[in-house]
């Protein structure tokens, strides 16, 4: 009996063995390498494949915070010294207007003509023509004719380029005149085409977007001391007028006076000077609601070849 | 000699063998777990402290956003401002003077020789006029070629870069030269100063 105990004992143990042996030598295993299989299939590897992109969408988050951050700090600076920002934004205003303002451009041009000691001929304006330099521009042009000394045409070409609302000139003429009469005006006819841009901005607030504008760069501070110390005209005649040109007028006009170049060297009878005896205003002397220009046929607009109505 | 004698049999060798082999296995299947384990763990702290950074910065950027909202109206005023500042550093920069350049061919023209008619558009001037002599002519035209001539601005020595002289002709009654001469010039030079 006691050897048969011993022997069902012995099997017993035998079999334990046997499935500890199972045990470990086959279910851990195969349990642990089908746990990490599913872990690295099912975890791992889809976490390896979105770290990356974790980290770029981090990356693009931080930068946006530190643009935010310090798109915050130039508003505040802007808020702290608003009086400086709007001195600024009024400045660029009157440089680079928003609206055509015709008549001011006329005004001004007038008064530089008068400033240089220069008697205007004539004076028309046209709309529409793009700026030489592919922009965004609309432009008002004026054209004048006037008579002038070579010292007084240059010292309005260096007015006009130290005047405040911007002007351009992108081509002018100048012939010596041969008429007697215009001996004590000057000897010179010239006639110049004025170019004013003009830009209407309307920004809109674009939250993520960073501000390009660094009011305290030396850049733009010296852009804006420049600005300040251009030539501010006030607008003294509100009432004066020119001819409107039409495109089409203005270019047979140009095409008529390069077929015929002698023509600028003789000027046309009925200048203003000739049928108006009113000389014409320098600055601050015209009464802010008289025309320059007398109504009715009388205009300085009026009679060159294709410029008349 | 003697220690190349082995007496175990060969058959329990080879047990021996697969029982060795049999428990390696084991361990390197559990070093596996233990591995993929321990990489997984890797990328769950990472992860994990990735999002947290993305939510942190998250909040702050709805923070920055309301306080610059809060801010609009000075916004829009910055961005007109800065539109308006660089167009006019571009129009200022691109402006000729031509105030200098009517200065430098004054300058650079001998004193018998007038100027009856100038035609200037960009980058090319028409002279006519008429001088005392055919010498003032090519005088007036080396001038203006000249990067050495002294007394114009010294910032447009090499403003003008050809001359063509299109007539000459000699006037009896005046007894004078009449002239018509093209001259291209660099309108970038009278451009930013």
């Amino acid at each position: 009996m006691p050897e048969e105990t011993k022997n069902k004992a012995s099997g017993v143990e035998n079999t334990l063995a046997k499935i500890k042996d199972t045990l470990l030598n086959f279910i851990v295993p195969l349990i642990s390498i089908l746990a990490a299989v599913l872990i690295l299939s099912l975890y791992t590897y889809p976490a390896y494949k979105e770290l990356p992109i974790k980290k770029a969408e981090l990356s693009s988050k931080t930068t946006l915070r530190n643009t935010l951050s310090k798109k915050v700090d130039a508003l505040s600076k802007l808020v702290d010294f608003r009086n400086v920002f709007d001195e600024n934004l009024a400045i660029v205003n009157k440089v680079l207007v928003p609206e055509p303002e015709v008549p001011r451009l006329l005004d001004q041009a007038s008064q530089i003509a008068g400033k240089a000691g220069m008697d205007i001929d004539r004076l028309s304006y046209s709309y529409g023509s793009k700026g030489s330099d592919k922009s965004i521009f609309e432009t008002v042009t004026v054209s004048m004719s006037v008579k002038s000394s070579f010292e007084q045409l240059v010292l309005f070409m260096e007015l006009v380029e130290k005047a405040a609302r911007y002007v351009s000139v992108p081509n002018f003429r100048y012939s010596v005149s041969t008429k007697a009469e215009d001996a004590g005006q000057g000897s010179l006819s010239s006639s110049f085409s004025l170019d004013s841009p003009y830009l209407f901005v309307e920004s809109s607030a674009v939250t993520d977007e960073p501000i390009g504008i660094d009011m305290s760069s030396k850049e733009f501070t010296d852009f804006m001391s420049m600005l300040k110390d251009l030539d501010y005209y006030d607008f003294v005649n509100k009432n004066i007028q020119a001819e409107e040109e039409k495109p089409e007028e203005k270019e047979e006009d140009l095409e008529k006076k390069e077929e015929k170049p002698e023509e600028a060297e003789t000027p046309v009878s009925n200048t203003p000077n000739e049928e108006n005896p009113q000389p014409l205003p320098t600055e601050g002397t015209q009464p802010a609601n008289e025309s320059i220009f007398p109504s009715g046929d009388i205009s300085p607009a009026k009679p060159k070849a294709n410029t008349t109505q | 000699m003697l220690s190349d004698v082995n007496l175990i049999p060969q058959e329990e060798i080879i047990e021996q063998k697969k029982t060795a082999a049999v428990k390696s296995s084991s361990i390197i299947s559990v070093l596996f777990l233990l591995l993929a384990l321990g990489i997984s763990a890797y990328f769950y702290v990472t992860t994990s402290k990735i999002d947290a950074d993305i939510k942190r910065t998250d909040n702050e950027i709805e923070n920055f956003r309301s306080k610059i909202k809060s801010m609009s109206d000075v916004e829009v005023a910055a961005r007109n401002l800065d539109k308006k500042y660089n167009s006019l550093k571009s129009l200022f920069s691109s402006r000729s003077k031509y105030s200098l350049l009517l200065k430098e061919v004054q300058v650079r023209k001998p004193s018998d020789v007038i100027i009856q008619n100038l035609d200037t558009k960009v980058g090319e001037i028409s002279i006519s006029g008429t001088s005392g002599s055919y010498v003032s002519v090519k005088s007036f035209i080396d001038n203006l070629l000249n990067k050495e001539f002294d007394g114009g601005d010294s910032r447009l020595k090499d403003l003008f870069v050809e001359v063509s002289l299109n007539s000459a002709n000699f006037d009896k009654s005046s007894n004078t030269v009449k002239f018509f001469i093209v001259v291209s010039y660099q309108d970038g030079r009278l451009q930013g100063l």
